[in-house]
């Protein structure tokens, strides 16, 4: 039992450099994608808000400074009492030379709030290309350019960008920004490298108008928790290629706290498990310090247990610390010491998404189906 | 309608955030107008002595540089995010009784004024040089520790010192106050990040010091708001 332990703890370490490894090549190949200028074809930006995220003028703002010549921001509420309309406001002040609309609609299509959010922005949108970009994503100046010079391969159907946490200040933030910055940015990476998986992340996808609205637009996945996962499959269901351009965005967390923490993460784990069936079980392979407990306390704190143990404690922060570096978020060494904790936590949600298929969404209580498709409980209790 | 809180502290006395990150919360939320109003404590108590010692107070040694620093901040709100910074004190008297200890906000202060006088001498000071006087928590709270009751229980004697009275602290709504139809206002008594989403004032009027003190006072069409980050069942 000992044994095969250890051989778990040692694969598990050996998925770790996979991962590095395949961010390692990602943004390698991202720093040779550079921005053509035959290729700007104007881009409809489309930023669904609900509230004001950390740093939301920042945010929204970076999208007003990209170095590309045309295009249109589209921002989407729900309320015009929604706090970020203020914001909006602000960054119409502050850049009265963008293209930039505001659109209030409480439409309700949908099981998936965000995308009805968008629907009635999306139909208002112009331009032939659209990017969906979430409110808390700040992006560099040459994160258009870049990403649209994807398509000058005609078989891209959807460009993704990788995603890196930044800005931390609360123990939540720096438990948030860490997990994405190592787990789910190596888990993307590899699955992309590895086994031509391309798992799109919602935080920014580039598309053309004209091959979303063959496959339904929108209305396709209001139904859909993960609206982007379940996109990008339509899109290489349709013969389009999904591609992620390495320009990383930033995704700004700065005073989450720790139950926000979990609680998005149990969603995202109930999300994966729903997509992903028995291959979920696969993940904990990435979380070597969770399988160091097991090991622990068969090895009965033997020599040679503790010897593993001592490694994986030296490697793993290692390996974290590598990872960050490779997308550009250094983090400082106390910070480093936080990802035992993150990566117990994180063991302990991914095995709460056993157990339970319901998620909080905005006051409705919903069970997440197959493919992850949502289902309101009210309506399954009635039925 | 200016969004306002005129109640924020900062690492200058008990807040967790420093000045600066400070105003970059409320300037990147939308805010039209906060006041910083770190506390004056009186040495005469536990916690002023203590405050004193770590150099948790607003002080008279301490106070030109607070000024100063509020300034350089209240430049740079305004050319971010157009947002009006308005510097003041809370002004702390704390005792073991609750009936006794009072806190009050100076707003738009100038110069120093100490916790150790009599309350009488606190206000001259405060109206010699314009500043707002604003009873702040005056009723029982959820949140404070130790809450500060004398203002309320002596409003008779006092109701004519005050600008205005808060009707709503943080989460905390005072209806004993709006009531009273004393002038009002609501704030967040922002110590964490997390305190920004609280009671909150809504004022009619110019983004400038003297039309937001002007509208403080004549208190018509002041309107309270709990500013949330989401719906309420969230």
């Amino acid at each position: 039992m000992v044994l095969f332990l250890e051989f778990l703890v040692a694969a598990s370490l050996s998925f770790c450099i996979l991962q590095l490894w395949c961010v390692w090549r990602s943004v390698r190949e991202a720093r040779r994608m550079r921005c053509r200028e035959d290729i700007t074809p104007p881009v409809s930006i489309l930023k669904p808000l609900k509230g004001v995220d950390d740093r939301l003028f920042d945010n929204l703002a970076s999208f007003c400074l990209l170095d590309y010549p045309k295009y249109e921001i589209v921002f989407c509420l729900q309320s015009a009492s929604d706090p970020a309309l203020r914001v909006v406001n602000l960054v119409r002040e502050r850049f009265p030379e963008r293209e930039i609309s505001v659109v209030i609609g409480d439409y309700r299509a949908g099981m998936n709030p965000k995308v009805n959010n968008m629907i009635p922005g999306y139909e208002k949108t112009r331009y032939p290309f659209v990017l969906i970009s979430d409110s808390n994503a700040s992006a560099g100046p040459g994160y258009l350019g870049e990403a649209i010079a994807h398509f000058r391969d005609p078989a891209v159907g959807l460009v993704n960008h990788l995603v890196r946490g930044v800005g931390g200040r609360s123990a939540g933030a720096k438990l948030d920004n860490g997990h994405l910055n190592t787990f789910i940015l190596g888990s993307i990476c590899l699955l992309d490298r590895m086994l031509g998986i391309t798992c799109v992340v919602g935080k920014s996808m580039l598309m053309r108008k004209r091959d979303l609205d063959a496959l339904g637009g929108l209305h396709a996945v209001k139904d859909f928790l993960a609206e982007d996962y379940t996109l990008g499959r339509m899109f290489r269901k349709a013969g389009k290629r999904v591609v992620i351009s390495g320009h990383a965005v930033d995704a700004v967390n700065v005073y989450r706290g720790v139950r926000q923490f979990l609680s998005r993460h149990a969603r995202w784990n109930r999300m994966r498990l729903s997509i992903a069936g028995p291959a979920y079980l696969l993940e904990i392979l990435a979380n070597p310090i969770f399988l160091l407990l097991p090991l622990l306390s068969c090895g009965g704190g033997s020599g040679e247990s503790m010897c593993v143990a001592g490694f994986v404690a030296i490697c793993k922060p290692a390996f974290d610390a590598a990872m960050h570096a490779l997308v550009g978020a250094p983090v400082r060494l106390r910070d480093i010491a936080l990802g035992p904790v993150r990566d117990l936590l994180a063991a302990g949600v991914w095995f709460s998404a056993f157990f339970s298929r319901k998620v909080e969404w905005r006051g409705r209580t919903l069970r997440i189906s197959h493919g992850s498709r949502l289902v309101p409980m009210d309506a399954e209790a009635a039925g | 309608m200016l969004l306002c809180d005129f109640h924020i502290h900062t690492t200058w006395s008990d807040g967790a955030v420093p000045l600066g990150e400070v105003v970059d919360i409320y300037g990147q939320a939308g805010f039209d107008v906060i006041a910083v109003t770190d506390h004056v404590y009186n040495k005469d108590s536990v916690i002023g002595t203590w405050a004193g010692r770590l150099n948790k107070t607003i002080a008279e040694k301490n106070f030109g540089n607070y000024l100063e620093t509020l300034a350089s901040e209240a430049g740079r709100a305004l050319a971010k995010y157009g947002m009006l910074l308005i510097p003041g004190v809370e002004i702390t008297k704390n005792y073991l009784s609750e009936q006794e200890s009072a806190h009050v906000l100076l707003l738009d202060i100038k110069r120093f004024v100490s916790a150790d006088l009599p309350w009488e001498d606190i206000f001259g000071h405060a109206r010699g040089q314009g500043a707002l006087i604003v009873a702040c928590h005056p009723h029982y709270t959820d949140h404070e520790v130790h809450d500060t009751l004398y203002f309320w229980n002596n409003r008779q004697k006092f109701s004519r010192q005050f600008d205005a009275w808060e009707v709503a602290n943080r989460t905390d709504l005072f209806s004993a106050v709006s009531l009273s139809n004393f002038p009002i206002l609501a704030n967040g008594d922002f110590h964490k990040a997390q305190h920004l989403y609280s009671w909150k004032t809504l004022l009619p009027c110019e983004k400038s010091v003297e039309a937001v003190k002007a509208c403080i006072r004549d208190n018509r069409g002041v309107a309270i708001t709990l500013f949330r980050n989401g719906t309420a069942r969230e």
